[in-house]
């Protein structure tokens, strides 16, 4: 049974007079109560495909099916109702809060909006979503420039709970603050992940922040998933030569291998080649490679992967 | 006390803060405390009076204030002063300032009182500056919060509209509007109104292309709020600093049109105002230079006030300025 099932999905920028595929053909499935990690690197549409899910940003193509209803199709008016149960956290705290807001403003609005309980019930609510996020009480009649970075991206994560959602998707939520906070952050929404038998679409760059909280890990690049699996297996056994660049890219001090960096930076999606699109980064490469796209196929024991040499990979595999 | 509150669920394993931490292994680290729990700021109430505060200290604001304050007492007192109609003749023609007390300020060439003049003048200057600003900038923020929100083809639209006014000089326009609707205050002050509105409608527009892009303004979509609710509640406020300080400057362009047109002839001829006592005394201007003086010191006393309070607010509350953006 899935909670959320995207089929397809591309977004597609016009910058100037050239159409930019920001995302481009991607499926996933996600059940109540999973959480699924999206990684890549900046600029690959991990945050676009986030944004397009909750139809902040309108999709060209595909479909979102949430709960078994069409969202992409859905107009404006019934979409409200299903945004109580979709929500999300942002980046950047200092960005996402409104200034002129108290928190107390923030929090309640939602519930104002949605027309939830009594007044009562809603004070009640927020200040039960406070201290579930680990903040002091007296915090709603303060505004957010009283607060630090990771204490804004409680209020965050408060806001987005405070609906009572079935999912969220978090979008780089840690990726703005300092490597401590992180931890803090990131055990607060394995908390609520445990307690509220949430779904996350966790969001990062960062493979080794994606793993401690992520069931299922995606590897997106240039716009496509290129490998998808169990969070142990993408660690451990690696099927595309990007994924296995990325994990190399994790310091690790137990780990002896020499971390070759990928040659050159994202291409720009616009000049999309014919055949795969890490190619022209890809050590493995072929003419096979540069002629025809790879699909993705299942490899084994449910690990998918788009790559025509991904076996080579799993033989010279050290494990 | 916010730290032990919320630490509290974690107290047992708190680490001393003084401590290098080890690296984690595991997902989870209990041992991880950082300064993140600690409240940077005061509380809200302090944040607002010091606003108060920073205006209060802001020299240009107090001074504009002040002076507006004054002018603004002679228009309220000028019915109780002067009462009766400041255009009837009520002494010898010509007289100077000083020449006779009971008209301190002398009479123009039909004995009517200047000091009487300059008073009620104030009551129609002010009036038709603010009501005509209002008027100008709720037009303004209905078009540039319409256009700068929504985008695309009506935000096309709505520019070249806001273009197709400023291309035309917003002075002739004025005089043309005018002319058609005879001159009276209400004609005079919604003319003024709907050729003042593309300024105030350009810069909502830009605040609210900015604004609009703001990851709060996501939040709120993804939250399900209405546009009305997102564009009154979220987005407004943010661009009220910018748009308060371009309506006091506003205010005195209205006077300052009001001025204009009543010196050509184009005000309402029924009540005295300060750009008509300049139109009636220029032709005397070699003999009796007091009857354009006066009236013209007082205009320029005006604009120098709403200037004035224009150039401290942007201090106080330009967002590029203030700490908390």
């Amino acid at each position: 049974m899935t909670l959320l099932s995207v089929t397809d999905l591309k977004t597609t920028y016009r910058v100037g007079t050239a159409p930019v595929h920001a995302v481009d053909g991607v499926s996933l499935d996600i059940a109540p109560g999973e959480t699924v990690g999206l990684v890549g690197e900046s600029g690959c549409g991990k945050s676009t495909l986030g944004k397009t899910i909750l139809r902040l940003v309108e999709p060209s193509a595909g479909r979102i099916a949430f709960d078994g209803v069409d969202l992409t199709t859905l107009p404006q008016q019934r979409l409200r109702a299903y945004r109580r149960r979709l929500q999300m956290v942002f980046q950047d705290p200092f960005a996402s809060l409104n200034p002129r807001q108290t928190i107390g403003d923030i929090l309640l609005a939602p519930l104002d909006v949605h027309r939830v309980g009594s007044r009562a019930d809603r004070r009640q609510r927020v200040s039960a979503i406070l201290s579930q996020v680990g903040l002091p009480e007296d915090a709603v009649a303060r505004y957010p420039h009283e607060f630090s970075g990771g204490q804004r991206q409680r209020i965050g994560i408060a806001r987005a709970l405070v609906l009572g959602p079935d999912l969220i998707i978090c979008d780089e939520p840690v990726s703005a603050l300092d490597l401590s906070v992180q931890a803090q952050i990131l055990n607060l929404l394995a908390d609520i992940k445990r307690d509220l038998k949430l779904s996350l679409l966790f969001i990062s760059h960062d493979l080794s922040v994606v793993r401690y909280l992520s069931d299922r890990v995606l590897v997106m690049y240039l716009g496509r998933i290129v490998e998808a699996g169990s969070h142990e297996q993408i660690w451990k056994r690696p099927l595309h030569p990007y994924t296995r660049a990325l994990i190399d890219a994790v310091p690790d001090p137990a780990r002896r291998r020499y971390a070759a960096p990928l040659p050159g930076d994202l291409p720009d999606p616009r000049n999309a080649t014919k055949g795969c699109r890490f190619q022209p980064r890809c050590p493995l490469a072929t003419e096979l490679c540069k002629q025809q796209s790879p699909e993705l196929r299942s490899a084994r024991s449910g690990q998918r992967v788009a790559c025509h040499h991904a076996e080579i990979i799993a033989v010279s595999d050290p494990t | 006390m916010t730290d032990a509150a919320l630490d509290s669920t974690h107290s047992a394993e708190r680490a001393a803060d003084d401590r290098p931490l080890t690296a984690p292994e595991r997902p989870e680290w209990p041992n991880v405390h950082a300064p993140d729990t600690h409240v940077i700021a005061t509380d809200a109430s302090q944040s607002r009076s010091q606003l108060f505060s920073r205006l209060r200290r802001n020299p240009s604001l107090v001074a504009g204030a002040t002076l507006l304050l004054v002018i603004i007492a002679a228009a309220v007192f000028a019915p109780l002063l002067y009462p009766g109609d400041p255009l009837s003749m009520v002494a010898r023609p010509l007289l100077w300032p000083g020449q006779d007390l009971a008209y301190p300020l002398g009479t123009d060439s039909l004995g009517r009182d200047v000091a009487a003049g300059l008073m009620h003048g104030a009551r129609i200057s002010l009036l038709i500056g603010f009501v005509a600003t209002t008027i100008g900038v709720t037009i303004g923020i209905a078009v540039g919060a319409v256009a700068g929100y929504r985008g695309g083809l009506i935000d096309d639209i709505l520019v070249r509209v806001i273009e197709l006014f400023q291309t035309v000089p917003s002075f002739i326009l004025l005089v043309v509007l005018v002319a058609i609707a005879q001159p009276s205050i209400a004609t005079v002050t919604w003319a003024i109104g709907l050729v003042t509105w593309p300024t105030i409608a350009r810069l909502v527009r830009a605040e609210f292309r900015v604004l609009r892009e703001k990851e709060f303004v996501m939040a709120a979509r993804s939250l399900g709020f209405s546009d009305t609710r997102i564009v009154v509640r979220e987005i407004l406020p943010n661009a009220l600093p910018a748009i308060i300080v371009t309506t006091s400057v506003m205010v005195a362009t209205a006077i300052l049109m009001e001025a204009a047109l009543s010196f050509l002839g184009l005000g309402d001829p029924n009540v005295v105002s300060w750009g008509s006592m300049i139109g009636s005394g220029r032709e005397l201007i070699r003999t009796a230079w007091y009857l354009t003086a006066l009236p013209g010191l007082v205009i320029v006393l005006t604009v120098l006030s709403l200037n004035l309070i224009g150039d401290g607010l942007t201090d106080v509350l330009n967002p590029r300025l203030s700490r908390e953006r």
